[in-house]
């Protein structure tokens, strides 16, 4: 079946991660745009290369962007200077503020996800991990600023196949030390208990081992893995464990160069413009947003892309992922 | 009053309880940034929140089930009547 090329509305001038050779070829590679060809190639042709997105945003995502805005907000702050107490309140307006759509508070219609518990999650976190916190922010050599919010791009010896130089992306937190070792540090929001399991969904993980990966190449420090805080987000109340993530210098080798295998597979898709469906992900975390849309006749699919989806560009170039 | 475990809350936390939030919840952004005073309210209130829960665990008292959030009201589809 022949698929869509992306057009001008999506991706071809405007997404500058992808190939201005071949627009179906994404060059510069975030942990979410690897991690959605992964789990199926056609969900990241929907989501990514054509940048459709459901009309209807998730309670669930926004409240994990607005907790991490929120959080963000306080780091920089404390970096640059401000008390707990003033950077508390910086966050907790930040997060005051993203929730509050248009002329009105954010009305999730979700018991868990809400303005609520948004704004307690915040507080209770900061009460924990805020002042007293055992991490240290680690402070960059190159400046001397401390290492809070860092975008980094970094090319990995690797030709797409246009020739073209292949490059990862992303954002990191922070990268603090935790008993005089250098760490990433991560949070991720959950509705689960935070137990083993919950932790033991990173070993092995894609934006993990990416982010381990960009410590070392990107910030030329010797990371040892991330430092994952959960928090966990109930109707009643907001809990949070923390918890070290390793990752050997053997893991992220072997990561590397399985990633390798999936961005030459990445090209022969973008090539061909084919993009199969993997037909055993569609039901993983609550369903995939693209699931109505690959239920219909292939005929009728553009037709229902186009009502119930909006367009919405993912250039990791640009903006925040990986919340 | 005491904050035992926790930041210490000042003058606001005696002002603040959980009931004034869906007040301080009502202001807008703007409003909210010119007045650091209702963010502390905010801020103690939600203290107050999790101490009260830490004291009913304490207790043995288990978290009430929250009131199951209803759907909006949408109009009926045509032709369709609301029987009674």
């Amino acid at each position: 079946m022949d698929l869509p090329v992306p057009g001008p509305e999506a991706n071809t001038n405007t997404n500058q991660s992808f190939s201005p050779l071949l627009p179906t070829l994404q060059t510069t590679i975030d942990s979410t745009s690897l991690g959605e060809f992964k789990t199926c190639p056609r969900k990241y042709y929907y989501r990514v290369v054509l940048g459709f997105v459901p009309r209807a945003a998730s309670p669930h995502l926004l409240f994990g962007q607005y907790v991490h805005s929120a959080l963000e907000r306080y780091d920089r702050a404390r970096a640059n200077g401000l008390s707990h107490t003033d950077a508390l309140r910086a966050a907790v307006l930040e997060a005051m503020t993203l929730s509050w759509h248009g002329d009105r508070p954010w009305w999730s219609g979700h018991p868990t996800k809400n303005r609520l518990t948004l704004i307690r999650t915040v507080v209770w976190y900061l009460d924990r991990f805020g002042e007293d916190d055992s991490l240290q922010t680690l402070l960059l050599a190159s400046s001397e600023s401390p290492a809070v919010e860092l975008s980094f791009q970094f090319s990995v010896q690797k030709l797409a196949v246009t020739g073209e130089p292949i490059f990862f992306c992303g954002h990191i937190d922070k990268i603090a030390l935790f008993n005089t070792e250098p760490y990433i540090v991560d949070r991720k929001t959950t509705s689960i208990t935070l137990s083993t399991s919950f932790f033991s969904q990173f070993s092995p993980d894609n934006q993990f081992s990416l982010y381990t990966l960009a410590g070392k190449i990107a910030y030329e420090t010797p990371v040892r893995g991330i430092i994952c805080d959960g928090i966990q987000v109930a109707a009643t109340f907001s809990r949070f464990e923390r918890q070290m993530i390793p990752r050997s210098e053997a893991q992220i080798e072997e990561w590397l160069s399985d990633t390798f295998m999936w961005l030459d597979l990445m090209g022969q898709m973008a090539e061909s413009n084919r993009w199969p469906m993997n037909d055993k992900a569609c039901h993983h975390y609550g369903g995939c947003p693209y699931r109505p849309v690959c239920s219909r006749a292939p005929s009728a699919r553009q037709t229902w892309l186009e009502a119930d989806y909006i367009h919405s560009i993912w250039d990791p170039t640009r903006i925040r992922g990986d919340v | 009053m005491s904050t035992s475990g926790f930041l210490p809350t000042s003058t606001a936390l005696a002002e603040a309880t959980p009931d004034s939030l869906s007040e301080l919840f009502s202001r807008d952004p703007e409003w909210l940034a010119n007045h650091p005073e209702d963010l502390d309210k905010i801020i103690a209130a939600l203290r107050l929140q999790r101490e009260r829960l830490m004291a009913a665990e304490a207790a043995g008292i288990k978290a009430p089930r929250p009131a199951k959030i209803s759907e909006p009201i949408r109009p009926l589809p045509p032709g369709k009547e609301l029987l009674v």
